[in-house]
């Protein structure tokens, strides 16, 4: 009887795991879901994958997703090792460089586990590390700066003083100067990526500093930078990841351009390729330069120019040979940053 | 470098506003003896229900109004636990501040789709609300200290049994001020909304807990305590114009390196009222 309960129980248990649907474990920065950018963008490529998993399985994405939102970076280890311990997720993405040096000493505790971790490198045999050239897309930022600013000097707001933001300061610093050996870049830090009452104060006071122009990478501390720009018909903004002048609406009137920076698709990407089975741990690179050859961009202007150039909601209204001047500026940088003429110096 | 312009005393009274309404309105509630560490949750509250109300209905007042009333409630809820069921004041605080990032969270998703940030709301301007907590500050000094009725509040946070021999409610009174300091911290909630012109759950990150240190520091008086509220907005405006010199790693932590020095002089020195934190028992003692 005892046998035959224990047979009944291992088909049950083969038949629940031969039905059962691939499942995503994610685990967001500590800015939140909210931010209009980078832990936003995440989501939907998780969600995307999730969707796709979810039509193929008959069951809903709230089946195929689960996620976290870590109120600070204490929780992640717990996080990750709730994911983790039960084995029932055939991938875990942490988004946000501060996952790295959790995963280093989480991951190798659950060998048989995968693990994403997008912005920074974290040094273990089952973590596919996604790293972004994030100084290409700030170079082009810094030269829409460049050609709008009428004070000749742009600003940063970052979210800390970290080597991930550090590379959108010099991208950004370098495209300005690409276009202008002059022009000068303000650069402050809030220390918080999710406080956008400090953002705002800390944007007024650099354009306070003479800049007129400033590019966010603060998560949702650089909402505050577009309430900033409000308040001057000449203080303008330029957004991160996405087009926030698309995701933040009621300030296109404000952001002129927005960097871009494709997290979703590497989400989306990673667990696909769990899905069929090509996944691998190591450096996974996105970026003009990389083998992957997407990933970074701009969104500025009317229409596409290139798959590095794209059309942007922005309602900033301006001359249209202005507006030509820049993209074909732009353009210009571009194919210098493909064929390698321009070549940007990070730490 | 042009330090001590009035440019920066301008925005360290915008840094300083949220933590002023904060730290008056636990002055009044610790001198009624009822401790709330639920201010940040309060103030995050106003903020969220003031933009949400604000969002539906057009208008800014009825926003701000929304605002209070959410900071009244949320204090009528911490009173009737702390004074009536007796329940710890430190828990009771904690608990207000979790519901209300839960209830952010989810109110945000709901409304307007978004996890954590609202759209754009109507808004009026930022600097009426700061000019008038200054003429609250000081009508609040002058009514603790030159009137009967601040004489009561006192009286029962320091010696309930002497107060309800007197004739004085210690219940009710408890309960009042306790509503009182959530409808500052809803207004302090309702000027970051002002501010910014949307809500966004990070919105208050501390500065309520930054206020109750500013009551402590001010020693339970309304006007010292509103500038050890500005001296912090002070601070934190210089840093920010600082970064350039200093490295921004150390330039965040001075207005909080300058809070934990001040309090560490000033916590021994501070008189605290005697019956705080104490649920107040008729016939016992």
């Amino acid at each position: 009887m005892r046998k035959l309960f224990l047979i009944l129980a291992v088909v049950a248990l083969g038949a629940a795991m031969a039905f059962g649907h691939p499942k995503i474990g994610l685990v967001l920065a500590t800015g939140g879901l909210g931010d209009r950018s980078f832990n936003d963008q995440g989501f939907w490529g998780a969600e995307m994958a999730a969707e796709e998993i979810a039509a193929q399985y008959g069951v809903t994405v709230d089946d195929v997703l689960d996620y976290v939102e870590p109120r600070s970076i204490a929780d992640y280890e717990s996080f990750h090792r709730e994911f983790a311990r039960g084995g029932q997720y055939d991938v875990i993405v942490g988004i946000g460089f501060d996952h790295a040096p959790i995963l280093e000493e989480v991951a190798p505790d659950y060998p048989d586990q995968k693990f994403v971790v997008i912005d920074a490198v974290a040094d273990a045999d089952n973590v596919a590390s996604i790293v972004f050239n994030d100084q290409e897309t700030a170079f082009l930022c810094g030269v829409v700066a460049a050609m709008l600013s009428e004070t000749n000097k742009g600003g940063v707001l970052g979210g800390m003083d970290i080597p991930l933001i550090r590379r959108f300061v010099d991208g950004f610093t370098q495209g300005m100067q690409w276009v202008d050996s002059d022009a000068e870049v303000v650069v402050r830090f809030v220390g918080d990526w999710g406080n956008p009452t400090l953002g705002k104060e800390l944007s007024l006071e650099i354009y306070r500093a003479g800049a007129d122009i400033i590019y966010g990478a603060a998560g949702a501390s650089h909402l505050g930078t577009f309430a900033a720009a409000e308040e001057r018909d000449s203080w303008w903004a330029i957004g991160t990841d996405v087009d926030q002048a698309w995701s933040a609406p009621e300030h296109a009137d404000v952001i002129i351009a927005s960097g871009l920076k494709r997290v979703d698709l590497a989400v989306y990407n990673e667990v696909m390729k769990v899905l069929d089975g090509t996944w691998e741990a190591g450096v996974i690179g996105y970026g003009m330069t990389t083998p992957a050859g997407l990933g970074t961009g701009i969104a500025f202007g009317p229409w596409d120019v290139s798959e590095y150039i794209q059309a942007s909601y922005s309602e900033v209204a301006l001359p249209n040979n202005v507006v030509k001047d820049i993209l074909q500026k732009l353009d210009e940088a571009v194919q210098g940053i493909l064929d390698g003429t321009i070549v940007i110096e990070t730490q | 470098m042009d330090v001590l312009s009035l440019d920066i005393m301008v925005a360290a009274l915008r840094l300083a506003m949220p933590i002023a309404l904060v730290a008056l309105g636990e002055t009044f509630s610790e001198r009624s003896g009822i401790i709330n560490i639920g201010v940040e949750g309060t103030a995050l509250a106003g903020a969220l229900i003031g933009a949400t109300v604000a969002f539906f209905s057009g208008s800014s007042v009825v926003g701000l109004c929304a605002a209070l009333g959410v900071g009244m409630l949320l204090g009528l809820i911490h009173a009737v636990w702390c004074v009536y069921l007796r329940a710890d004041h430190v828990v009771t605080g904690a608990a207000i501040n979790l519901l209300v990032i839960g209830l952010a969270l989810f109110l945000t998703r709901v409304v307007w789709g978004w996890r954590g940030t609202s759209a754009a709301v109507p808004t009026l301007n930022p600097w009426i609300l700061v000019w008038g907590m200054v003429g609250l500050i000081v009508l609040a000094q002058v009514y603790l200290f030159r009137t009967p009725w601040g004489l009561r509040l006192r009286v029962v946070g320091e010696h309930p049994q002497a107060a309800d021999t007197a004739g004085i409610n210690v219940f009710r009174t408890r309960v009042a001020y306790s509503v009182l300091n959530g409808a500052l911290c809803g207004l302090a909630g309702a000027f970051l909304v002002n501010n910014l012109g949307r809500f966004s759950v990070g919105m208050v990150g501390g500065r309520g807990f930054i206020g109750i240190a500013a009551m402590v520091v001010g020693n339970y008086r309304p006007i010292p305590a509103f500038l050890a509220a500005y001296l912090f907005g002070f601070v934190d405006a210089l840093q920010m114009r600082l970064q350039d010199v200093i490295p921004s790693h150390f330039s965040i932590m001075l207005p909080y390196v300058l809070t934990v020095v001040v309090l560490a002089g000033f916590l021994g020195r501070a008189h605290v009222p005697a019956a705080l934190g104490k649920p107040y028992i008729k016939d016992q003692g």
